[in-house]
């Protein structure tokens, strides 16, 4: 099973395709378009047993996260199954190769199944950031397609370098973060920066070009308010 | 100063390398990320010193972003002495990023919320545009970018420069910025029923020799397409 990116950067849609016996694992509502002879096949993206229940209820309810996940399988015959996310951005195909890659919670799009995911707890640190709590952690053997919102950027970290939270679509292990303010109090409440996440180490880290909050912010009061 | 454009024309970001002694200036919120180190000043922006400088100063950030709906803030990157840094500058919505040189001996009309960074030699003024341009439903402010050095414009949609000789006309909506050597005048698409039902109300009308930014989307009118579709 391998992906193909088309329409990058700005609509970008990931093709998967699949050889007999192939499956691919999605977000619940990534699914563009599939193969008429692929077989869906629905499960609780939290895990297994009543822990796993807990946990994926618990998560939909406070972050919107889908509470299942989607595994489409080719079966008998080749096959396609292409996603999208729902916001305008590109999606990149990360290879997982047995190492481990964290990856910000709206960004997982879809993978091999060779690769698990399990939402890890980011810490009030993370929360101060940028209000996500949960990041995924990515491990295993297969391609992972992430989407983002805006381009995304490779870079590679050899020492430290500093990011908005709100651009940060994944990095690799080798990397230890810490959010800090942007400069001194004043800065950090009105430079609408606020906190910003300092990488150190040695490691790739993604970053989007657009900030989803930014655009909210300013979208959201040019529309008329919402009735309750 | 070092700048590159990545990404355009939908999701645009600019790198800029700031050698040492170099600062630049940016509308708040939009740093993507920045080398480690680099000091960060926040201010009002604008230029004037003094107590009344600073008064005006600060009326004219507020009505700015009331009307103009720009950030209140500026901040201002400066690496630490003797060394180089880089940040990357983004803005909020989807769209192109144009970098304009500015040689001292014109200057760039800006369209308010169309401004991203400068270097600091360039002087940013806010200037009313008239009643008409508050008509023109993209705020009543107008930047007026001089001086010299380097400016970073950004848009919603992709940015068409043309050169224009003589008149030419554009909506409104898409205006993103022009040298002020073009006159400009405000009025209905065409008579009054054209006017009111062609859709395409008001219009600028330019007049003269000189380059005109133009952006490919206009954010009033998707704002326009959203609303309705809205739960009740």
């Amino acid at each position: 099973m391998h992906f193909e990116i088309e329409f990058s950067p700005a609509y970008a849609l990931a093709i998967a395709k699949l050889n007999p016996g192939d499956a691919v694992m999605a977000e619940s509502g990534a699914m563009i378009t599939q193969d008429a002879h692929i077989r869906m096949e629905t499960s609780a993206s939290a895990g297994k047993g009543v822990g796993g229940f807990l946990k994926g209820l618990g998560r939909s309810m406070f972050l919107g996260e889908s509470f299942f996940r989607n595994t489409f399988h080719a079966d008998s015959a080749a096959g396609e199954v292409s996603f999208a996310p729902s916001l305008p951005g590109d999606i990149m195909v990360y290879p997982m190769q047995g190492q481990e890659l964290i990856v910000q919670q709206q960004s997982f799009l879809a993978s091999g199944t060779g690769v698990e995911i399990e939402t890890k707890w980011g810490g009030f640190k993370s929360f101060f950031g940028e209000g996500r709590l949960f990041w995924i952690r990515a491990f295993g053997n297969g391609p992972l397609a992430l989407n983002a919102f805006g381009a995304i950027k490779e870079i590679e970290v050899n020492g430290s370098y500093v990011i908005d939270t709100g651009h940060i679509v994944a990095f690799e292990p080798g990397l230890t973060f810490s959010i800090k303010r942007v400069g001194s109090w004043f800065s950090t409440f009105f430079s609408s920066e606020g906190l910003v996440c300092r990488f150190e180490g040695k490691g790739k880290l993604y970053i989007q070009s657009r900030n989803p909050a930014a655009f909210g912010g300013l979208v959201g009061p040019k529309l008329p308010p919402r009735n309750n | 100063m070092q700048q590159t454009i990545e990404f355009g024309p939908s999701y645009a970001m600019s790198t800029i390398d700031l050698a040492p002694g170099d600062s630049v200036t940016v509308e708040a919120g939009s740093m993507v990320g920045m080398s480690d180190g680099l000091e960060i000043k926040t201010s009002i922006g604008g230029n004037k010193a003094g107590f009344f400088g600073a008064l005006l100063n600060f009326l004219m950030a507020f009505i700015r972003k009331f009307l103009g709906g720009e950030s209140f803030f500026v901040n201002t990157y400066t690496p630490p002495p003797g060394q180089s840094g880089q940040i990357m500058v983004a803005p909020s919505l989807a769209g192109d990023i144009v970098h304009y040189q500015l040689d001292g001996n014109r200057s760039l009309i800006v369209q308010a919320s169309s401004y991203l960074a400068s270097s600091k030699d360039v002087v940013i003024k806010t200037k009313f545009g008239g009643l008409k341009s508050l008509f023109s439903g993209e705020g009543a402010f107008w930047l007026v970018a001089s001086g010299t050095g380097d400016l970073w414009v950004n848009c919603y949609g992709a940015i068409h420069e043309i050169n224009v000789q003589g008149k030419f006309t554009v909506d409104t909506g898409h205006i993103v910025a022009f040298d002020d050597t073009l006159d400009y005048r405000i009025k209905g698409a065409g008579g009054l029923k054209a006017t009111l039902m062609s859709g395409e109300g008001i219009v600028c009308e330019f007049n003269g020799n000189g380059k005109l930014f133009i952006q490919s989307r206009n954010l009033g009118s998707m704002i326009s397409w959203i609303i309705p579709r809205l739960p009740a």
